[in-house]
């Protein structure tokens, strides 16, 4: 076993209804490694972040995590490898009955034994990070979706896992905002040294946080890359999915 | 040719629905009873649950009582009267309270009023990921979020029905002796003799089941609802009336099966 890498995927294949998304992915993850994942919507990406922390199962294949197989791992047995594992959902995941701060101090609470005092510190911590002190009282409904992906990116780090999943974190947001998020997941990746995937079509938020760059296309992945060869590519499909090029009519 | 097995085709699809929404009431029900005992219980959560289910029921169930049995006194007088039975109302009213409507009614006003709150917010957490937060983040959303409103519900349904048979009662006291002149000594005499304890157990044992039954079907539509806001409403509003229909076919088995077994 290969010590430097983090996650394996070997083979996985995914269908959901009648759409096979998965067709064999093979991929591997380095540790302390940034690879982001781009690709067309719907084509899978959030769904390989999934099943990485057992949230799906795949038809079949393998996913490792410190060389472990995650996939035939119950509910229970996926817990450590859950701790080891923080995910910022799509929209947040916020639990919206929960103000900012028991959101935040709620991963904390379930571990138990974590004084309150620590709690609290560590929540302050956390927000401080984010830049969202101020906000615990808040509720995620009065938060705007900048705002929320701030708080749901602080929930994902306040275990300081070893790993940290990003499904289309600048999606949605303003380039201020959107910057602000890439420049908070260059300094997870930089200041704590975590192992991070994100998943994006956003090309300039991957050219500014990525190691590599894989692109999955048709269920498999195309091809794992630097930034700047990704960028230089002369590859068709790369070319026209990095510069934002649609089927023209003669494709269509 | 086609249309010739258009109702057999439909037929089949049918019972295999039923089959596969039963089997899959039946596997969480089960699921939620076993992580009662090899889990930790949330207390916290449930005390939340019993004011959401309970408390803020118990006016809607206490009217329900109410008129119920206020009715149903007023509609068996004026027909009893005629027959120069007044004398039986009481024992009829009460007994009809106890047995079967107080438990009935009650599970049918707690189907749509909590059953279906309870599928929305499940079903929203479904649609915005929060399910899949709380898994991610290591914690089971069965003992998170459906133990609680499970044991919550079967608990609360036995005390909502028997505060819904005694409003009932006092309600049906209250109609037939001021308000149509039955004699009241011989009102509750009757009722004293002839209703006994077990016509009470046999209404809240009922409602122990119904509120089995309330909480798994609006767990289940909730936590199987897909992505999208009419998945939600559908969730919401199937909970309610799956909910009411079980509800009603089971009470059909109960009362045969508790009246063999209780008389």
């Amino acid at each position: 076993m290969d010590d430097d890498i983090a996650i394996r995927y070997a083979g996985v294949q995914k269908r959901l209804g009648r759409q096979q998304v998965l067709r064999g992915v093979d991929l591997e993850i380095r540790r302390g490694e940034c690879l982001v994942v781009i690709g067309r919507s719907g084509g899978g990406k959030s769904v390989l972040l999934k099943h990485l922390i057992g949230l799906m199962k795949p038809d079949s294949g393998r996913i490792e995590v410190d060389g472990q197989d995650v996939v035939p791992l119950s509910e229970v047995e996926l817990v450590p490898i859950r701790k080891k594992i923080g995910i910022v959902f799509q929209g947040g995941a916020l639990f919206d009955s929960l103000t900012v701060e028991a959101n935040l101090a709620f991963p904390l609470r379930e571990e138990r034994g974590t004084p309150a005092a620590e709690i609290t510190d560590r929540v302050r911590e956390a927000l401080d990070a984010v830049g969202m002190l101020g906000h615990e009282k808040k509720m995620p409904g009065e938060l705007s979706g900048g705002m929320r992906k701030r708080v749901a990116f602080a929930r994902a780090i306040i275990r300081k896992p070893e790993v940290v999943l990003y499904d289309e974190p600048t999606t949605g947001l303003d380039p201020i905002m959107a910057d602000s998020i890439d420049q908070l997941i260059v300094k997870m990746r930089e200041r704590y040294g975590v192992t991070s995937i994100v998943v994006t079509h956003d090309m300039h938020s991957a050219y500014t946080i990525a190691h590599r760059i894989a692109m999955l296309h048709e269920g498999r992945i195309y091809t794992v890359d630097t930034p700047d060869h990704m960028r230089q590519s002369a590859d068709p499909i790369i070319h026209k999915f990095v510069n934002g090029i649609s089927a023209d009519v003669t494709d269509l | 040719m086609r249309a010739l097995f258009f109702i057999p085709t439909a037929l089949g699809r049918g019972a295999l629905g039923l089959v596969r929404e039963l089997g899959e009431l039946t596997m969480l029900g089960m699921e939620t009873v076993r992580c009662i005992f090899t889990r930790r219980l949330r207390w916290s959560l449930m005390i939340q649950q019993f004011y959401s289910v309970g408390v803020r029921s118990l006016m809607v169930v206490l009217v329900t009582g109410l008129f119920t049995g206020a009715v149903f006194t007023a509609q068996t007088q004026f027909h009893f009267h005629r027959l120069q039975m007044d004398s039986a109302t009481g024992i009829v009213a009460t007994l009809a309270m106890c047995r079967e409507l107080g438990p009935v009614l009650s599970a049918l006003m707690i189907a749509g009023r909590v059953g279906s709150s309870m599928a929305a917010e499940l079903a929203t957490m479904k649609t915005t990921e929060q399910i899949d937060a709380l898994r991610a983040l290591a914690v089971y959303p069965i003992e998170y979020l459906i133990v609680p409103r499970f044991i919550a519900l079967t608990v609360s349904m036995p005390l909502l029905t028997g505060m819904a048979i005694g409003c009932g009662t006092i309600a049906g006291y209250l109609v037939a002796v001021p308000l149509m002149g039955v004699d009241g000594t011989y009102y509750w005499q009757h009722i004293a003799d002839n209703v006994a304890p077990q016509d009470i157990f046999v209404g809240l044992i009922k409602a122990v089941f119904f509120g089995v039954i309330i909480a798994t079907v609006a767990c289940e539509k909730g936590l199987l609802a897909e992505a999208g806001a009419e998945s939600v409403g559908r969730a919401t509003t199937d909970a309610a009336v799956y909910g009411s229909i079980i509800v009603l076919i089971s009470n059909f088995f109960f009362t045969l099966v508790l009246n063999t077994a209780l008389g």
